[in-house]
């Protein structure tokens, strides 16, 4: 596992895992690959667990997403990216800022250029425009798609 | 069915489920405040047969329902569905423990009511005050029944609050900081705080009855060295033994309020020890002795705790006190203040002294004394979720953000402080001493100034805006008025000078209904007609919900106003009868009372028409165009709005996001 993820560390991280659910019999998204790993079934990420008689650490038990997350810390990629938007320009409609989305549809929060110049507003930005502009500052973003091209026709709800 | 509600982790599931329950037991307890409305809408006996016993437990239950199954449940329903959409998590942090804590909830009501049909039923006032919760006043099994659905409440309330913590502090959308969190969100997280830490308290509180009635404990007993006043600090708060009078004579803090019988005789119990009493050297003539104060307390630590006060099955009560045959001088000198009768009881050389309900003098001392209140962070637990919701509906509906969001945040942190530093202004005549009557003075009226923190922002939320009257719109309006009416007579009552007077009067009585019946529930039906059309996925009736709003308004006014002047008249509260005198105001307030429940009656068919005849709500069934966004665009583009929810489709999608939200 470890050598696929270094081999695959500057690639965007949407494609990797799109991958090992392909060996397996149907096209899966991310996040639903990453729900199956953790509760349901015996986890697909093992450790070697502790040898007897020893306190095991982290990287010897955890297992299933929490493995993913630890084994992805220690190669550099930042799995779940947990970080805000980071907002380094006014999105415009030439230039929209792109939200990284494994679905059809992401809620995204504006704050406005510089991020906190106004209080937050809510938006949904989705595939079916191209550009959404926040109503109160006018900071355009739109959909950055990496998900499985599948959601795109369906409609987006599959489990 | 079953699986998808008994079994149910899902957040939403488990929201709808107690909002069920809330309205199940709204109901229940509305029923039993008619049946108190009824009984004293005249002088007399009027529906309850002269069974003062079954009036107590009727306002007992009416308490506890209201309080603590109908208003917390209420808000934890609210919490469940609304704290994770509003944050952007898929469902709370422990889903399967979000079950549990529902589903105690119906055994703990079923125990509670069960309670009323075990011998005399739980008469105790919803504080459940020792010793009137004790074995002596209250044998048999209906008080550790009520306990026990405390017991369970409260775990339901602990359970709820460390899941509400850990979704909170946990699973916010990534960029959404604490400071950009919705004020519902925060005020969820203070409550849920609060609760943590005051739940346990009572919880300890009322197991101590539970052993003191059971296993022969006497925590709140002076004849075994306990205090029944331990009991109250223990109710209204926990820091008991941290207070700078731990160290006076424990019966002068006695339940007993002697200044009632105005008795404040200047003799000294030390005179009267030139009897050879048997009772020297006890705890109780110790006290008397180290403390020559006064009869009353020398009386008062004579009998406190022995269950010398009995109430009768039918509510009546006296004075009884058995002393050995050597102390017949001591029983003949209470008998030479007080009156009465004494009795020898040859079999075990004793003589006994009784003092029936005499002109009312033990009936008064008994209502003064006996009955009390609880822990005060609980008033704030109830109504901060109604002020994150009220937040949130008045911003909607004057098309502006709240105004001084921080300062609401800071606001509603520092009530949920404050609240824990003021639990003995409940009980300013237990006989504190005067420099910590004025401390909780001070310390009280200081929650007024975060409390008028929020009410101006309301207020100038809704300056400015352009306000549209809808039916939840209304209820925060009504909360608004009708909040700062309670606060403002609270202000009154935290001043002990004047609490001594109105202390267990209606004035107190109607204070708390402002602040609950117009604060607490009208913030819940602002919240129920703001995200009843997200929870539903139905519109509602404007036209009907604004006419409950206004049979509810001039009902709960009708109702509570007079108990001001009935309070300020000296009308006792927690009483089935009164002197004629009162009798016109109490007929206004039960007349109000109906109109209440017609009200209710309105606000059911609301509900039953959203579900039968009302169209789809809309995702943002709220949303008007901003300022700068042409209508064309707007209908072009998918909603927006300064909260997640109604980014959403209604009803709210069994898994909401499948993709974290993320902001800037
Ligand atoms: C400015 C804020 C407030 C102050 C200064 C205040 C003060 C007081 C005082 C001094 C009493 C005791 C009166 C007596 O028994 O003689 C009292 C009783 C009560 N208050 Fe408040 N209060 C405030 C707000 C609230 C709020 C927000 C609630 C609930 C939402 C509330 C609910 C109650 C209840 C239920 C009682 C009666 C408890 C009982 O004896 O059964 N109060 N209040
Ligand atoms: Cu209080
Ligand atoms: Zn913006």
């Amino acid at each position: 596992m470890a050598t696929v993820l270094r081999s695959l560390r500057s690639l965007p991280l949407a494609r990797f895992v799109r991958q090992a659910p392909k060996a397996q019999v149907q096209v899966r998204a991310f996040s639903l690959s990453a729900i199956r790993s953790a509760g349901h079934g015996p986890p697909q990420l093992l450790g070697p667990g502790a040898k007897p008689g020893t306190v095991p650490t982290d990287e010897e038990q955890a297992t299933g997403l929490e493995r993913f997350e630890l084994l992805g810390k220690l190669e550099g990629v930042d799995v779940f990216d947990m970080n805000p938007i980071e907002m380094t320009r006014m999105g415009t409609v030439d230039e929209p800022i792109p939200i990284y989305s494994l679905f059809p549809e992401r809620h995204v929060g504006c704050t406005g250029f510089p991020a906190d110049s106004h209080d937050t507003i809510w938006m949904t930005v989705d595939n079916k425009l191209k550009n959404h502009r926040c109503p109160e500052c006018g900071c355009v973003y739109t959909l950055n798609f990496q998900g499985d091209p599948a959601l795109l026709e369906g409609g987006g709800h599959h489990h | 069915m079953i699986t998808r509600w008994l079994f149910s982790t899902n957040a939403k599931d488990i929201g709808t489920l107690y909002l069920i329950y809330g309205i199940f037991t709204g109901l229940l307890g509305t029923a039993f405040s008619i049946l108190i409305r009824l009984e004293l809408s005249a002088p007399g006996s009027q529906f309850l047969a002269g069974d003062h016993q079954l009036f107590n437990v009727i306002i007992t239950a009416h308490g506890l329902i209201m309080i603590l199954f109908m208003v917390m449940p209420t808000m934890a329903g609210f919490a469940n569905y609304m704290v994770p959409v509003l944050i952007g998590a898929p469902d709370m942090a422990f889903p399967r423990l979000n079950n549990v804590s529902f589903w105690v909830l119906p055994p703990a009501i079923i125990l509670l009511l069960a309670s009323a049909f075990v011998e005399q039923g739980a008469g105790t006032g919803w504080t459940l005050y020792v010793p009137l919760a004790g074995v002596q006043s209250h044998s048999g099994g209906s008080v550790d029944l009520a306990i026990f659905s405390l017991h369970l409440s409260g775990i339901s309330s602990m359970l709820g609050a460390i899941n509400i913590i850990s979704t909170i502090i946990n699973m916010r959308a990534p960029g959404m900081t604490l400071h950009k969190m919705p004020l519902f969100a925060w005020a969820m997280l203070l409550q849920s705080v609060m609760i943590i830490l005051a739940i346990p308290v009572l919880a300890g509180a009322i197991t101590m009855i539970l052993t003191d009635r059971n296993f022969n404990t006497s925590f709140y007993d002076p004849a075994g060295g306990g205090d029944p006043v331990l009991y109250q600090h223990l109710f209204w708060f926990f820091g008991y033994l941290f207070w700078p009078d731990w160290d006076v004579n424990p019966n002068m803090n006695c339940a007993v309020c002697w200044n009632c019988l105005s008795l404040l005789t200047t003799l000294c119990a030390g005179n009267q020890r030139r009897y050879k009493s048997s009772l020297v050297g006890t705890s109780e003539t110790k006290c008397a002795a180290t403390f020559p104060k006064g009869f009353s307390e020398w009386l008062a630590g004579v009998i406190d705790g022995d269950g010398s006060l009995l109430v009768s099955k039918q509510g009546y009560t006296s004075l009884e006190i058995t002393m050995g045959v050597e102390d017949l001088p001591l029983l003949q000198y209470i008998q030479s203040i007080l009156g009465g009768s004494i009795k020898l009881r040859s079999g075990v050389k004793a003589y006994r002294y009784r003092l029936h309900n005499m002109k009312g003098r033990v009936l008064q001392l008994h209502r003064s004394t006996l009955l009390y209140k609880r822990k005060h962070p609980e008033v704030y637990i109830m109504i901060i979720p109604g002020f994150g919701m009220i937040s949130h509906v008045i911003s909607t509906f004057s098309g502006k953000p709240v105004f001084g969001y921080l300062g609401m945040v800071y606001a509603m942190a520092s009530i949920g402080i404050l609240g824990f530093i003021v639990w003995s202004h409940h009980m300013y005549t237990v006989g504190l001493d005067v420099d910590t009557r004025a401390y909780f003075t001070a310390a009280s009226m200081i929650i007024a100034v975060p409390t008028g923190i929020k009410v101006f922002s309301w207020l100038a939320t809704c300056y400015g805006g352009s306000v549209r009257f809808t039916a939840p719109m209304l209820f925060a309006l009504g909360f608004l008025a009708l909040f700062t009416i309670g606060g403002l007579t609270g202000v009154v009552l935290a001043n002990a000078s004047l609490d001594v007077a109105m202390h267990d009067t209606y004035y107190v009585v109607a204070h708390f209904h402002y602040v609950l019946s117009m604060g607490a529930v009208f913030s819940i039906f602002a919240g129920f007609y703001y995200w009843g059309p997200k929870i539903l996925g139905k519109m509602y009736n404007e036209t009907l919900a604004q006419i409950h709003f206004w049979t509810l308004f001039v009902g709960v006014n009708t109702t509570f106003m007079p108990q001001h002047f009935l309070g300020l008249a000296g009308m006792p509260r927690r009483i089935p009868d009164y002197p004629d005198a009162f009798e016109g105001w109490n007929y206004v307030s039960s007349i109000g009372s109906i109109i209440s429940v017609v009200a209710t009656a309105i606000f059911l068919y609301v509900v039953y028409d959203m579900l039968v005849n009302q169209p789809a709500a809309a995702a943002n069934p709220w949303g008007v165009p901003a300022f700068f966004t042409s209508t064309p665009v707007y209908l072009k583009e998918s909603p927006s709005s300064p909260t997640l929810e109604w980014t959403l489709p209604s009803p709210t999608p069994y898994h909401a996001y499948h993709m974290m939200p993320v902001q800037s």
